[in-house]
């Protein structure tokens, strides 16, 4: 059972929110997200981030996997707006970006907000809580970009 | 049965038959049932039985009862080989199935291998799913809750194409005309009316910047080639696997790490080397075209094309049957002729002389690009006419 249940924590040296201890790698980043904060998870070995969740560093493998608070900005890379869904819940029409954080790794997410074009400045917040508690990152124009 | 087991092949290996599943619309039939009919098809194309047949490799169905459906398949045939697997490389299935023949082959593990791939997508009786299958890609905790449909993750690729290289959606559509023009000149094809770059900039919107038109369409298909180092006992020339190349450099879009572009350079620039055969020496390219985007980043990958002018080269009449390099003549996935395996068997045709109103003149080597995922999996072939 090992490989299902990695020792994933969060990292005591950035004084991460009280009870967010959880051993399970794929609902750590969602718990993350419920408490509105991006979590990268960081090998505490060799010091590779990931956004993917997964039991062990893809460079080392090692299970010494940490989540850690990130700074949630970063650089549009791609934009679209999606017209066609097979989903019957999903209203069309909504935008889709992939945003390269500056913390190295990329995030898909929703375009809330201002119209926001390749190679913008963009944040990282959270969308409401859905039926199941969850919050979505989305990704908004950076209203005053630090670079 | 010969005694050739695990006696290593060194020498070259050809594809010596090639058949189809009956695609005709209206039929009621399941993806094992066009699995088993292009196989058949393929078996006896290349003048061998059933016993003559000791490898069995497949790709995968979306939506079928069918657990193992190369063993499935292997059952139906009355084959009993010694090597039966179901292989999954997404859109890269049906060239990666050609290659692992050949390894399995110079391994001495089999004979004669047959490769095939089928799926009813488009009769099947839950199509609804498997639109919904297709629609709903991603990672399933990081990417699949923002609804990125397949097309929505290439239009990501689109949006930075145009961006880098000035290129235009009417560029892109004239890939879209270009791949048509060819399936008018095709029995198999679903789709044969003629387009123009109007009919495709006019489209219902997809995923920005892509239409309707942009898009592959969601159809039945099936097709089968028989892999041997014999020469073929049919009374076509056989078709030579004159090299190969794989690469698998990520699956899901947030791992990509180049966007409007692939290492499609890379996998089909091995391929071509492990052939011994220069781009200048091509006598047709089959892209995957699961888009029209997806066309243009492997001919400008290539080296075909120039950065941003993959439609340009189609408006120009490059990629036309009797033009510079010929491309996708089978109508290609924007036309129908869905799954990547396709791509492979009109290549057979074209280099057997077997491609009737379609066929490329002095049709001798070929370069078969599939790609599955998003720009995740990338197998390339080199074929080529064996004339000795």
């Amino acid at each position: 059972m090992a490989f299902y249940r990695p020792i994933v924590r969060w990292s005591s040296v950035l004084q991460m929110t009280e009870g967010l201890e959880i051993d399970e790698a794929f609902s750590t980043f969602e718990d993350a997200c419920a408490q509105g904060v991006l979590a990268l998870l960081t090998c505490a070995d060799c010091g590779e981030v990931s956004m993917l969740p997964r039991p062990v560093c893809p460079v080392c493998l090692t299970q010494n996997l940490e989540w850690r608070r990130t700074i949630p900005v970063g650089a549009i890379r791609s934009v679209t707006r999606v017209h066609r869904t097979a989903a019957p819940d999903v209203a069309p029409g909504y935008r889709l970006g992939l945003l390269r954080l500056d913390a190295g790794p990329q995030l898909l997410a929703r375009l809330e907000g201002p119209e926001i074009t390749i190679d913008a400045r963009a944040v990282v917040e959270f969308g409401p809580p859905g039926e199941d508690g969850h919050r979505l990152p989305i990704i908004r124009l950076e209203e005053h970009p630090h670079k | 049965m010969s005694a050739a087991q695990h006696q290593r092949n060194v020498g070259p290996i050809f594809i010596t038959g090639v058949g189809f599943a009956d695609l005709s619309s209206g039929r009621r039939t399941d993806g094992l049932g066009l699995l088993v009919e292009a196989s058949a098809n393929a078996i006896l194309d290349a003048g061998c039985r059933s016993a003559d047949i000791d490898g069995v490799l497949t790709g995968y169905f979306l939506q079928s009862g069918y657990l193992m459906p190369a063993h499935a398949a292997s059952e139906a045939l009355g084959c009993s080989p010694r090597l039966c697997a179901t292989i999954n490389v997404g859109g890269a299935t049906g060239t990666a199935l050609v290659r692992y023949a050949v390894d399995a082959i110079r391994a001495g593990t089999c004979d004669r291998v047959v490769v095939a791939w089928a799926d009813d997508r488009g009769s099947g009786t839950d199509r609804d799913s498997v639109m919904r299958r297709l629609a709903t890609v991603g990672h399933p905790r990081m990417e699949a809750p923002h609804h990125p449909t397949i097309p929505a993750l290439y239009a990501l690729h689109a949006t930075r194409y145009f961006h880098e290289t000035g290129a235009t959606s009417a560029d892109l559509a004239e890939l879209a005309v270009c791949f048509r023009k060819h399936a008018s000149r095709s029995p198999y094809a679903h789709q044969r009316q003629r387009l123009t770059v109007e009919d495709v900039l006019s489209s219902k919107p997809i995923a920005e910047p892509l239409r309707l038109l942009d898009c592959s369409l969601v159809t039945n298909f099936g097709a089968a080639l028989v892999i041997s180092a014999e020469r073929s006992r049919s009374r076509y020339r056989p078709v030579e696997i004159m090299g190969s190349a794989e690469a698998n450099p990520h699956e899901h879009m947030m791992q990509t790490a180049e966007l409007g572009r692939s290492v499609t350079a890379d996998v089909a620039g091995r391929a071509l080397k492990s052939a011994g055969v220069t781009l200048d020496e091509l006598d047709l390219a089959m892209v995957y075209d699961s888009f029209t985007i997806t066309a243009a980043i492997q001919l400008e990958d290539l080296g075909i094309a120039p950065q941003g002018q993959a439609g340009i080269m189609a408006r120009d009449g490059c990629f036309d049957i009797d033009g510079d390099l010929p491309l996708n003549t089978h109508g290609g996935m924007l036309s129908g002729m869905t799954g990547g395996i396709h791509h492979v068997a009109e290549a057979v045709l074209q280099v057997q002389g077997r491609a009737d109103a379609r066929q490329v003149r002095d049709c001798d080597v070929a370069l078969v690009n599939g790609i599955g995922g998003v720009l995740s999996a990338h197998c390339s072939l080199v074929l080529g006419a064996s004339n000795d």
